[in-house]
């Protein structure tokens, strides 16, 4: 009997330590670091704070490393995706996090080797990988191993178009010119490769084609397809799982339902914590809607005060000003927008304030020429947006109602050029530069298409 | 023995019971224990330096504000009736054009320039008398706004002076985002022509050169098509008695192309690549001229922080003041001569009297989670031209521009700041803001 008694208490004894032990492991274990929660709002600080105290697993660290990441704690992310490293070696996921999180706060050496631990476990973007390799390269003036990296992950398109980059620097034009082709073929119409290929032709001495070039990419505005962008929009979209951002998510959901008075509790409340230009604006959406238009007013000054005037802000003051029947300040209003910027709203801004002298003060000329600078406007967008035939169609417009705008006609021209319609561009573009002399985009599209200015006639006396 | 095995039994039966508790246990509460260790080590980039041994006085020349302020660009000039010197600032928030002069009894005045429109988004300034008529003017170039666009939202504009009341007329306009406008008589022809930095929106920016054809007609001539020209200061950096001019590229292509005037303006401009950099994310953000070495011709200080591509900013190593170091002969070689995070705005001038030019930083993109993060910081120069870095304030933070001069006409130059605040910590504001070098700095 006694010799049970010993025996149970020595495994008594063994499992005490064996536990204690266990449990010192587990205790004592690397606690998550702390931010320095001060600088951010008391939603984020709130999630933050429970993120960090409930870390326990592995995937906690992970998420917490992510979470940390999203809220601009760069530091304190490297820090907790290492740890989740040490904790999932195996993780391809870790490791590529680590790594972006590492090269963001110029870690490139580390960051590198993180991607390519990434890489070596298997991670689905691999190619991703080493395109973040190649860039770390060379922000670290490495071009040498960037474009062994480039090369390595040619399957993407912009990792092509970093390596034509590289050889359109080392003056290798033929091979830069290829893999730009390349590009083309793989993603049609990106600013980015007419920006190159006027480089190129401008470092061979071909002036005229590289003005073509640069014609083109005035227009463009596709980019090529970013690694670096899908993992800012990871970053974005992590960011809207907790805190501020969540917040002010389903504020401007609820606006968007036209949940009035829940919208108007979580607006408050989010405006109330931050100053944010989407909530904001969401909120004057919402004043309008519900009529509240004196409130409405007093947001769109407020938006003013903060974040100063431009043409979208200035329509909605008008529109506001209208609607409480202050006629003359909206027209101020909308003329002022119309001043400041040459933009959409700018056009919606014509068309308000066109209409407003034609029916309501009966001034048929002003009324035109505001159509025909609207005409212009949307005419400008129309070229952006390479949509000619309605680009053309504004432009005659706007030459019709305003003969004396050297800007009208050369958008006509422009439009003109992009309809392939040649002889009748250089028509416009001489026109413009008949009534301003100066007029240095339609000097240059009239150079592009080999045409000089045509000398003014001289009537006889 | 009976009696004692009888003893024995309910003890062994309590080990046994407890023999059994204390895995089982272990299991069941496995999940609850909390870890207590040290948190994991933190690497931080270095954020606050040496307290400077000249001790500046911080002076705000506006009202304290309740939010972040959008000051872009400021300069000194000599104020209209008295010896003391004026700030301009340029207000990207309020579309305006600010003159701030010290008031006879104390403290600052602040009188509003574009009275008869607002600008849009106002980013760079220039006093100047454009239109040689005795008074001064005010060449004021727009980014639009300080959201990005591809938008044709740029302008330059002259606030033009006729006899004390502005009116503001557009030079160009229709163009992209326009973030520097500066002028000289390159073509030798008695009026003042312009070198423009077209930022461009999404990559489509230029360089343009707009040369005066009188009565404030100028036509303009693309002189080289790309993204992010953010400045081009103008000096006769040959020294071939023209003016010359230097673009600083900050977006894809980090570089300063510096084009060569033959004596006629920049038609036909020779250009040199005088610093180039692989790294896209250098951050270049603004660039002065100044002879740093006083070897009698013009260098370049480069302010290294810009940082926008993600919604929280991230101060990078390799941030900070960069000399391009006139070597001759459109030679410029590079130095880092400080490494702060988010430098947006450098300055010259000699803070400690020492007969050689010193430098003050601004940062926009510091690590602001540290407590005493620089946002203010003045280079010392040894006179061989290696720089210590000295901070001068943490408050207020997020700044943008840098200006320095007399401004208190003790005999020292001061450093004037400019606060551009759009991102978190929302804390430590600042509008326009003087440190005041003390005289015994002299």
């Amino acid at each position: 009997m006694r010799r049970e008694v010993i025996f149970t208490a020595v495994v008594i004894a063994i499992e005490i330590v064996v536990f204690g032990y266990l449990y010192y492991q587990k205790a004592y274990q690397p606690t998550p670091p702390k931010p320095n929660l001060e600088v951010v709002d008391s939603f984020t600080e709130e999630d933050l704070t429970y993120f960090r105290d409930t870390t326990k697993t592995p995937e906690d660290w992970h998420w917490l490393g992510q979470a940390y990441m999203a809220a601009g704690f760069y530091a304190e992310a490297t820090a907790t995706f290492a740890r989740a490293a040490e904790l999932m070696p195996d993780s391809a996921m870790v490791a590529f996090d680590n790594a972006f999180c590492l090269s963001r706060v110029g870690r490139l050496v580390q960051g590198n080797s993180e991607f390519q631990r990434a890489i070596d476990l298997g991670h689905p973007k691999s190619a991703d990988a080493m395109y973040f390799i190649g860039r770390n390269h060379l922000r670290n003036n490495d071009p040498n191993n960037a474009e062994i990296a480039f090369r390595k992950a040619v399957k993407i398109p912009l990792a092509k178009f970093q390596l034509a980059k590289i050889l359109y620097r080392r003056g290798d034009l033929d091979e830069a010119e290829t893999l730009l082709t390349e590009v083309v073929r793989a993603e049609k119409g990106t600013v980015q490769t007419f920006v190159l290929r006027s480089q190129i032709e401008l470092k061979r001495g071909d002036v005229l084609g590289a003005g073509k070039q640069s014609i083109e990419a005035d227009s463009k505005w596709v980019r090529i397809k970013s690694p670096f962008g899908e993992q800012r929009g990871r970053l974005m979209d992590n960011n809207s799982k907790f805190g501020f951002y969540l917040k002010a998510k389903e504020a401007m959901a609820k606006v968007a339902q036209h949940e009035n008075r829940v919208a108007r509790k979580k607006v408050t409340e989010v405006l109330d914590e931050e100053f944010n230009l989407l909530v904001h604006d969401s909120f004057i959406k919402l004043d309008i809607f519900v009529g509240r238009i004196k409130e409405a007013l007093e947001l769109v000054e407020k938006r003013i005060e903060r974040f100063g005037p431009n043409s979208s802000i200035l329509l909605t003051l008008g529109d506001v000003r209208k609607m409480r029947g202050d006629n003359e300040l909206a027209l101020e209003a909308w003329e002022q927008g119309i001043d400041i910027n040459s933009d959409k709203a700018a056009r919606d801004c014509c068309k308000r304030v066109a209409n407003y002298y034609g029916s309501e003060l009966k001034n048929k000329e002003k009324s035109l020429f505001y159509q025909a600078l609207g005409a212009e406007l949307y005419a400008k967008e129309g070229i952006l947006l390479e949509e000619f035939e309605l680009a053309n169609q504004q432009a005659n417009l706007a030459v019709k109602f305003n003969p004396t705008s050297a800007e009208a006609f050369y958008l006509l021209g422009r439009s003109e050029l992009g309809l392939g319609k040649t002889e009748a561009a250089a028509d416009a573009f001489n026109q413009s530069l008949e009534l301003e002399p100066t007029h240095g985009r339609s000097l240059l599209c009239l150079k592009s298409l080999g045409q000089t200015k045509k000398s003014k006639k001289v009537l006889p006396d | 023995m009976n009696s004692g095995k009888e003893l024995n039994r309910p003890l062994t039966a309590v080990l046994v019971v407890l023999m059994l508790v204390i895995p089982v246990g272990f299991y069941f509460f496995n999940g609850d224990i909390q870890a207590r260790g040290k948190p994991v080590d933190v690497e931080r980039i270095q954020a606050s330096f040496d307290p400077s041994e000249i001790t500046f006085t911080r002076e705000s020349l506006l009202p304290d504000p309740e939010f972040g302020q959008l000051f872009a660009n400021l300069k000194l000039l000599p104020s209209a009736d008295s010896d003391w010197l004026d700030v301009v600032a340029a207000d990207c928030r309020t579309g305006l054009v600010k003159r701030l002069s010290h008031k006879p009894d104390g403290g600052w005045q602040e009188t509003i320039i574009n009275q008869d429109r607002l600008l849009p988004g106002p980013g760079g300034v220039n006093p100047v008398d454009f239109d040689g008529d005795g008074d001064i003017d005010y060449l004021v170039s727009c980014i639009g706004g300080i959201q990005p666009t591809n938008d044709l939202v740029g302008r330059v504009c002259l606030l033009k002076n006729n006899d004390g009341v502005f009116e503001t007329i557009d030079i160009l306009k229709n163009v992209r985002r326009v973030t520097d406008a500066q002028y000289g008589d390159f073509d030798n022809d008695g009026d003042l022509d312009l070198v423009v930095a077209v930022f461009g929106g999404l990559l489509q920016g230029q360089i343009l050169y707009l040369e005066n054809d009188g009565d404030l007609n100028f036509t303009d001539h693309e002189l080289m098509n790309i993204s992010g020209p953010i400045h081009v200061p103008v000096g006769d950096f040959d020294n071939d008695g023209d003016l010359d001019f230097a673009a600083l590229v900050s977006q894809e292509e980090e570089q300063v192309i510096a084009f060569e005037n033959p004596g006629d303006g920049f038609v036909n401009a020779k250009r040199h690549w005088i610093f180039s950099s692989s790294n896209f994310d250098l951050g270049t953000a603004g660039m002065v001229a100044t002879d740093l070495d006083q070897d009698g011709d013009q260098d370049f200080l480069i302010a290294l922080g810009d940082n926008l591509e993600l919604i929280n900013n991230a101060a990078q190593p390799w941030h900070g003041v960069k000399w391009l170091e006139n070597k001759g002969d459109w030679n410029f070689e590079s130095h880092q001569i400080a490494s702060v995070g988010g430098i947006y705005g450098v300055a010259p001038a000699d803070f400690d009297g020492d007969g050689d030019i010193d430098v003050a930083a601004v940062s926009i993109f510091n690590d602001w989670s540290q407590d005493n993060a620089a946002s203010v910081v003045w280079l010392e120069n040894d006179g061989k031209q290696n720089f210590k870095t000295w901070q001068v304030a943490s408050d207020p933070i997020q700044l943008s521009c840098v200006t320095c001069g007399d401004i208190n006409n003790d005999g020292t130059p001061d450093i004037v700041t400019g606060s551009f605040h759009f991102r978190r910590p929302y804390a430590k504001f600042g509008s326009v803001d003087a440190f005041l070098n003390p005289a015994e700095a002299k």
